[in-house]
């Protein structure tokens, strides 16, 4: 893994989010879901910025839905993780349970 | 989206500044994304809550930049520009040595050429501020025998009138002399010395001039006991008069007589141009008449300026004055006799003393400055040698010769820029001190400072030294780069080419440098012998203050019958104050070119056609208070007054000329009057220690019916008498303004200053370029001992001695050096030669200083090598073998 592939705290909680949310996901759905669970207002321009980078990294997928008659028939971006996203994700949870085995062990 | 929409949803701003900063196309994508959350955020927290995290929100957008991965190649030349300055400052901080030292020789010499060039500009280059400056000329009479550049150009009245009168070359032909008006102490205003010019009426319109209040002066004016009207400066009406709008028709309370103003000159004008203390006001010329007929009396004291005719010719111009000198001297021929008219450029004239001296200076600084650059062209090639490496792996990673070749551009020209900025500001700190050490005698010197041209001079001398100096070693090694990538390890020097490069370069720095340490060594020799010629007299610890009231035309019977008489009182009071040694009265002082000759006979004997003797008149003590030994004969006493017999005290020079017989005591001359010759005195430098002495005669101060004079007094070390002398001077003439008081070692050292001046440039220019060439030496030899590590690890290892190392990086610095002193002999030989005229008592081609150069330049150098040398003898032979 290089350098340019590894994924940040923020990126991994954007691929935790886009899985969590109910379909259809876009990036407002995005930053209502880490707003309500970890509190932290996050301004919209890190998180399009986070969505490049993870698309760059080909971890997620975006394509435009269909017209809603709410936007005035505009389309929204739709996200959705990629299997290389979905693997990535297990491999952070595993490791992480892994290592808290190691922790809950020493107590 | 409708009117409505907007009404109730996010504002503007929010808009405004997501198009600023995400651009149009993002702006579009995001935007009702953005409303959305608006949206929701109203109905969950409120309009003012929603309102806020839109601005937030809008402004967090940016465009979309794609990760380096993905990134192309044709970003657009902006990208490409900033990209290649990002990587050039990096690599620039890599090498913080490299840095530095490129940094310190381009703000050295940018900074010592920049400043210098604004002394030269202000001072040479710049044209006149009048309308149709090259049309202006200086008309001038100039003695064939002496036309050095420091000799007088001053007309006598009778040859301006004449000049006027026959000249057709001319639009106008004015005269111009000096002459100081003392104002009246009058209500709150001080007594004052005011700087003032006679000026016959076509001075304003030569120039093209015209006063902003009142008239400007006329013929009409120039008639005697009509005279006294007077033009102000603009300094002077504000000063004096507070700018008032009525101040023509008021009157000047000038000592002897008041003028009245009828003019007041725009604040745009200063005559002469540039001077530190311009003219503030400026009187009609009369003629006197005894100056309208060519007698006896030779007084040389206009500067004539002229505007010439649309059309003509400098040389139209000169033939004209040539044919009226001609017809002059066929008609009074003693008054032609070695004298011509010579008519120049006024902006020459101005600059006439120092246009020479100015521009060996440029010469010199230009010198340093190209030192300077090759140091820093061979600083790149070493630098682009140790860079090869990298350079020849981005050129396999498909960088092609033109990449390669912006990136070593874009690193020369950050280089050059930051240095011509660094120069900038080491130019006005140079430029503010260099003003202060100006000599008093260089004109315009007012106007030296940083402007514009001056700027750009600086900025382009970055730029061209980036590029010219940047681009050959560039272009050398991307040539090699391109070609192969293995040539690091390969373990022999980076190419024949390229070192032989470098040593050319060291060897015209080596060269330069000596050329520059010649002319410094000849200037602070010349400089030496100047200030160690004895003077004749002893200028140390005497004070002189002048005592000269202006006389109108009407007092002045009355200051002739009187004056004489008021100074011996004061003469006797002062030498009685505390601290006062002894004190003397002198009509003109020495060292000031306050000479007055006159013509001179010896009844009985024919002397050479114009025999001329410097005139002086002294009281009994002056000879003592200067200290000029009385060598025959005796000096003067209370007696030689006006009822006594008129005599004279020759100088040595004197009679060695008039009376080689050694039979000059009790002889009689014909000087003004008959005087009999009393005594023999030491010959003095009048005129500073660069003239031989002249021919003098001293007579009795009492015997001529003094206006003025100056009191030379010599004081005990460390006794403040001026506050004493300045009492008795006011109580013989109460309105005499502070008078100029100086130490007689002030006017040495204006005669001096330039040369002192001259000397501390180009000493430190030859200093500036021997450092660099040192510089450049030791990273020249530091470069080439590091490429020849693994060779030298060999030598060691097969058991050369590490003094035999030593041996052959010293020898081949020596070679360098050699070879630049070779090379630069030939051209210090031509330069010193050209710097002749400024040379004092010394060969331009003296063994001795050249001898002394060239060890100091051998030294330099091989001290420069030595460090390196040393570091080759301790190459551990393992090391150097194991570092493959």
């Amino acid at each position: 893994m290089t350098k340019a592939d590894r994924l940040g705290e923020f990126e991994e909680w954007i691929l935790l989010s886009i899985r969590a949310t109910e379909a259809p996901v876009y990036a407002v759905s995005v930053q209502r879901f880490i707003a309500a669970t970890t509190g932290r207002e996050t301004v919209m321009g890190a998180i399009y910025a986070a969505l490049d980078r993870l698309e760059d990294k080909r971890l997620i997928r975006s394509s435009f839905g269909p017209p809603t008659p709410e936007r005035g028939g505009k389309r929204k971006r739709l996200l959705t993780v990629t299997p290389e996203g979905v693997s990535r994700l297990d491999d952070l949870r595993r490791l992480r349970a892994r290592v808290w085995r190691v922790i809950e062990e020493k107590r | 989206m409708t009117a409505g929409h907007r009404r109730d949803g996010p504002s503007r701003l929010g808009h405004w500044l997501l198009r600023l900063r995400a651009g149009r196309q993002r702006a579009a994508d995001v935007e009702d994304d953005l409303i959305d959350l608006f949206e929701l955020r109203r109905a969950a927290r409120g309009r003012f809550h929603a309102e806020w995290r839109w601005l937030l929100d809008a402004g967090s957008v940016r465009r979309r930049v794609p990760t380096p991965r993905r990134r192309g190649r044709g970003d657009g030349p902006v990208a490409a520009l900033a990209r290649d300055v990002r990587h050039a400052v990096r690599g620039l901080r890599g090498a913080p040595t490299f840095t530095w030292v490129a940094l310190i020789v381009l703000a050295s010499s940018i900074g010592a050429s920049t400043a210098i060039f604004s002394v030269v500009d202000a001072v040479v280059l710049r044209e006149l501020p009048f309308y149709e400056p090259d049309r202006l000329v200086s008309v001038g009479e100039v003695n064939v025998r002496d036309d050095s550049p420091g000799s007088s150009r001053r007309a006598a009245p009778q040859n301006f009138l004449d000049w006027r009168e026959r000249a057709i070359v001319f639009a106008g032909l004015a005269a111009v002399g000096d002459v100081t008006i003392s104002l009246k102490r009058e209500g709150l205003d001080a007594p004052e010395v005011l700087r003032a010019q006679w000026v016959t009426a076509d001075f304003f319109p030569v120039l093209r001039v015209m006063p902003m209040l009142g008239r400007p002066l006329t013929a009409d004016d120039e008639v005697d006991g009509r005279a006294q009207v007077a033009v102000i400066s603009h300094g002077l009406w504000l000063r004096r008069f507070g700018g008032a709008r009525d101040v023509v028709g008021q009157r000047l309370p000038g000592q002897l007589a008041s003028f009245e103003i009828v003019g007041v000159m725009p604040a745009s004008f200063a005559y002469p141009v540039g001077e530190r203390s311009p003219t503030d006001v400026w009187v009609p010329y009369v003629v006197s008449p005894e100056s309208r007929i060519r007698g006896n009396n030779f007084g040389y004291n206009l500067k004539v300026i002229g505007r010439l005719r649309a059309g003509v010719t400098l040389g139209q111009a000169q033939a004209d004055m040539d044919r009226i000198t001609a017809a002059l001297a066929a008609e009074t021929p003693r008054w032609f006799e070695d004298r011509v008219a010579r008519v120049i450029p006024l902006v020459d004239d101005v600059s006439r003393g120092v246009r020479a001296w100015m521009l060996t200076l440029l010469v010199a600084v230009g010198l340093a400055m190209i030192v300077a650059c090759v140091n820093l062209a061979n600083l790149m090639l070493v630098r682009a040698t140790a860079r090869r490496h990298e350079l020849a792996v981005r050129s396999a990673l498909g960088a092609t010769r033109l990449d390669l070749i912006r990136t070593l551009l874009a690193e020369a020209l950050c280089l050059s820029l930051s240095g011509a900025a660094l120069g900038i500001a080491v130019a006005w700190l140079g430029v503010e001190s260099l003003r202060s050490f100006v000599p008093p005698d260089v004109p315009r010197a007012a106007l030296i400072g940083i402007d514009v041209r001056v700027l750009s001079v600086a900025a382009l001398s970055g730029i061209m030294t980036g590029l010219l100096f940047g681009l050959a070693p560039i272009l050398q090694l991307t040539r090699q780069c391109t070609r192969s990538v293995s040539s690091r390890g390969r373990g022999a020097t980076s190419g024949g080419r390229a070192s032989r490069i470098r040593g050319l370069l060291v060897v015209s720095q080596v060269a330069i440098a000596f050329v520059l340490l010649v002319g410094a060594t000849l200037f602070f020799a010349s400089f030496f012998r100047v200030t160690s010629v004895g003077l004749g007299f002893e200028h140390e610890g005497v004070l002189a203050v002048r005592v000269r009231p202006l006389v109108g035309g009407a007092e002045y019977e009355v200051a002739v019958r009187e004056h004489g008489d008021r100074l011996q009182r004061i003469l006797e009071h002062v030498a009685t104050l505390p601290g006062v040694q002894a004190a003397a009265l002198v009509a003109r002082l020495p060292l000031r070119g306050d000479l007055r000759t006159v013509g001179m006979a010896i009844p009985g004997r024919v002397l050479p056609l114009n025999s001329d003797i410097a005139l002086n008149e002294i009281s009994p003590d002056y000879l003592s208070v200067l200290r000029i030994p009385v060598i025959a004969g005796r000096g003067f006493t209370g007696n030689d007054h006006e009822a006594g017999e008129p005599v004279v005290i020759l100088s040595d020079a004197a009679t060695r000329q008039y009376f080689p017989q050694h039979d000059a005591i009790g002889a009689m001359l014909e000087l003004d009057v008959p005087r009999r010759v009393v005594g023999i005195a030491g010959s003095i430098r009048d005129e500073g220690p660069e003239r031989d002495a002249r021919a003098q005669a001293y007579v009795p101060l009492r015997q001529s019916q003094p206006i003025g004079a100056t009191l030379v007094i010599r004081t005990t070390p460390g006794a403040d008498v001026l506050p004493a002398v300045g009492r008795t001077i006011w109580a013989e003439f109460p309105d005499l303004p502070i008078p100029d008081q100086f130490a007689l070692d002030h006017y040495y050292e204006e005669l001096v200053g330039r040369r002192r001046f001259t000397m501390l440039l180009m000493g430190l220019f030859g200093l500036l370029a021997v450092l660099i060439a040192g510089a450049g030496i030791y990273g020249v030899m530091a470069h080439l001992v590091s490429e020849r590590t693994k060779e030298i690890g060999v030598r060691l290892a097969v058991g050369a001695a590490p003094a035999s190392v030593r041996r052959m990086v010293v020898a081949q610095a020596s070679r360098h050096v050699g070879v630049g002193l070779l090379v630069g002999l030939p051209v210090a030989w031509a330069w010193s030669r050209s710097l002749t005229a400024y040379l004092f008592e010394i060969q331009p081609h003296d063994p001795i200083v050249y001898a002394t150069v060239a060890s100091a330049v051998v030294a330099t150098g091989l001290a420069a090598a030595y460090v390196p040398a040393r570091r080759a003898a301790r190459i551990e032979p393992v090391l150097a073998l194991r570092s493959e």
